[in-house]
This record gives structure tokens, sequence and C-alpha cells, in this order.
């Protein structure tokens, strides 16, 4: 007879070393193993190879390793570390600077419902009036914003400037060239900020572990 | 603050927030280990030491590109394991030995350059046979593939699980058991002359 059919494959002995069989394998592997000189010697070996494998030692760098490392190692804060140490220095520390920040916030508060309490509580002012006259201030303010900054704009030395050579452009070129000019250089324009986005702005491909990348 | 309660998460996260003494921490737990298994791929302790501390160098100057959600550990034996390949790569491994560099001129050189591994309490006929035996191993590892020796110390050494290990060496988890297997069978017969 095969005499590999009588003994168990030295993986399967391997397996029972490694601790990786079921109980019930384990039990048929045990039970030929008791009784086979030859299987005994070859458990040994692998049960010797594990010892002296897991006694390996581990070494030690020498005792200037760590400085080194130290001394090469960017250790400056990151930005949103900074920001939010900054802020972790006004968060209070006791019970009691907890309750002063509370008053200290809510007195605002207070005072400013307690004033549109007031406020709305008289009788000669309603809601709907202080609407239209809410609406009616801003909007006088923003027009007006808007009217300064247009005349200031337009009467400004490089918005004359401009207007000139746009002027000049037009009559030196064509319109239609001009046209072309404008078209090639907006493609341009979308073309490099697709390789920003691409090349700097986005973040790098991770490989397949998907946790770290070897390539910094 | 007591640094050695903190799970590595706990560290690399104060290490992020720059604080100098989690850095240190990261350093102290991981340097022996980092040590050992670059030594072990490049067998020559300067050239160990200087890719032991280039990788803890990209470890920790990338610390807030690290991913908390996978472990501290696979990712720096991850780095060390490419740095010492790459190297490998460049230059031929020179000959393993436990007493010092080969280009040790002097008694103060080896003694210099010999390997103090973590030691234990053992009497001097003990520590011989020990060292003998470890000298043997370690002649016997130096023989198998590199991509096997790294396997071999993730599991036997440092107690890494298949999964692990398949991550840091960035190979199916298949390919890793057929490492430690063909390792060991390897290892079996150069250390059978021992068993005899």
């Amino acid at each position: 007879m095969n005499d590999s059919l009588l003994h168990p494959s030295s993986e399967r002995l391997e397996a029972l070393v490694e601790g990786t069989l079921d109980e019930a394998e384990q039990a048929v592997l045990n039970s030929h193993v008791i009784g086979c000189p030859r299987c005994q010697a070859e458990l040994e070996e692998w049960r010797s190879l594990f010892v002296a494998l897991a006694s390996l030692p581990l070494m030690e760098p020498s005792v200037q390793f760590s400085e080194h490392i130290m001394a090469s190692i960017n250790l400056s804060v990151p930005l949103p570390a900074r920001v939010a140490s900054i802020f972790k220095r006004f968060v209070p520390k006791s019970t009691m600077g907890w309750t002063l920040a509370s008053i200290f916030l809510a007195l605002p508060i207070i005072a400013t419902g307690a004033l549109a309490t007031w406020i709305i509580a008289q009788p000669w002012l309603t809601i709907e009036g202080l609407l239209v006259f809410g609406y009616t201030r801003a909007t006088a303010v923003v027009l007006a914003f808007a009217d300064y900054a247009g005349r200031e704009l337009l009467t400004s030395a490089p918005a004359l400037l401009l207007s000139t050579g746009v002027q000049k452009l037009i009559a030196y070129a064509g319109v239609g060239q001009l046209g072309m000019v404008i078209a090639a250089l907006a493609t341009l324009t979308l073309l490099s900020v697709w390789i920003l986005y691409r090349f700097l702005f986005r973040s790098t491909t991770r490989d397949n572990t998907n946790y770290a990348s070897y390539s910094f | 603050m007591d640094y050695k309660s903190l799970t590595d998460q706990e560290v690399v996260s104060l290490a992020r927030s720059g604080k100098e003494a989690a850095f240190r921490e990261l350093i102290g737990r991981y340097q022996r280990p980092v040590f050992s298994l670059i030594y072990r791929l490049v067998r020559d302790r300067e050239r160990a030491e200087d890719l032991a501390q280039e990788t803890f160098i990209k470890v920790l100057n990338a610390i807030d590109r690290y991913d908390p959600s996978f472990k501290f550990s696979s990712w720096i034996f991850k780095i060390a394991h490419n740095t010492a390949l790459d190297q490998l790569r460049k230059k031929t491994p020179e000959t393993l030995s436990l007493d010092g560099s080969p280009h040790a001129t002097n008694a103060e050189e080896t003694s210099a350059t010999t390997l103090s591994a973590i030691s234990t309490d053992e009497n001097p006929e003990e520590y011989a046979a020990n060292r003998e035996m470890g000298e043997e191993i370690e002649k016997a590892l130096a023989g198998v593939r590199p991509e096997y020796r790294t396997a071999i110390i993730l599991w036997h050494v440092e107690g890494r699980p298949y999964e692990e290990i398949a991550e840091i060496m960035g190979v199916p988890l298949g390919t890793v058991k057929t490492y430690i297997h063909r390792a060991r069978n390897e290892l079996r017969q150069r250390l059978a002359h021992l068993d005899a």
C-alpha cells in the first residue's frame, strides 16, 4: 500500500502544531501519532521549529535611534489643531466657569428678547408696520450702495482703460476674430482648471488596502 | 499624561495635535519590532538602523494621512517591509552575524556593532546554548526569500494574524499562507541537522 495513505501529510502535522485544525481532526491525528514513531518524529520537528521561531528575540537599535528620528520629523502643529487649541483655551474647566460663561452668553439674548417684547407690546407698533419699515429701509440702503458702487466702478481708471482697450481691439481685429480668441482663452482656462483639480486638489489614489499608501 | 495606558489610535490622535511625547511613545512602542524586522531582511546593522529611522520619519511626517480605521501597526510594518525591500532590490545583502559588523576593524567597533537582543534570565550554559540555537535559526532564516522572512517574522515573532500580514505585505491571504508554509518547510530542512 502507498505509504502516504498510511500517514497524515506534512501539512496536516504542521496545522496540528499551528492549532488550525478542528477538534475532530486533532483527535484523529493525535490517535495516529501516538502509535507512529515516524509521525511523532515529524511532529516533534514541527514543534521545535515553532518554539525556535517564537523565541527569536527583538533587537535593540542604538541609543541615539529615537533622537535621530525626533530631529528629522516635522513637529509643527497642523492648522485645524492650532485653531482647535485656541478655542480650547476659552472652554471653561470648572462648573463655576461654565455657570459664568452661560450667564455671560445668556445676558445679551435675554436683553434682546426683552427689548423685542417691549417693542412688540407697544400699541402704536404692528408687525406689518415693522416689516414695511424694515423693507423700505433695506431697499433704500441697497439701492444707494449699488448706485454709489456702479458709479465708482465705471469712472475708475482701470475700467476706463479696459473700455478703451476693448474698443481699440474690436476696431483692429474685428468682432469675429476677437470672439475666436475669447473662445480659445475660455477653453484653455477650462483645461487648466481641470488639470489643477485632477493633479493638485483631488486626493491621491490609495492602494487596494485602502488605508495607507506606501508612496508618500 | 500616562501614554503607556493609551491605545495606538489614542496616541496617534495626540501626535496629530502636535504632542511631542506622543511621537516619542510611538517610537518607543515600535522601534524594536520595526528594527528587528528590517534587520532580519537586510542583515546589516547600520543599514537596518538607517532604514528603520527612514520608516519612522515617513510614518510620523505623514501621521495626518493615517486612516484611524486601520491598525497603526499594520501601517508601520507595511512601510518598514516596503522600505527594506526597496533597499534589497538596490543592494546585495551581506552575511548575517550576531557578532558585530564584518566591517569592524577593532574590538570597539565589533562591540559597538554587536546586536543586543532583549535579555532574558538565563544561566551561562543556557545562554550559550540558546545563543548557538539563535544563531542557527537566524542563519537559516537568512537563507529564505525576503518575502517569506517578513511573513514568518510577523506570524511567529509578532504574532500577527494571516489577514493582517496580507494587508501589510499587500498580497492575497492565500499567498501569505503559501509564503509561511514554504518558509517553514525550508527552515525545517535547514535546521534538520540540529535535531539529529
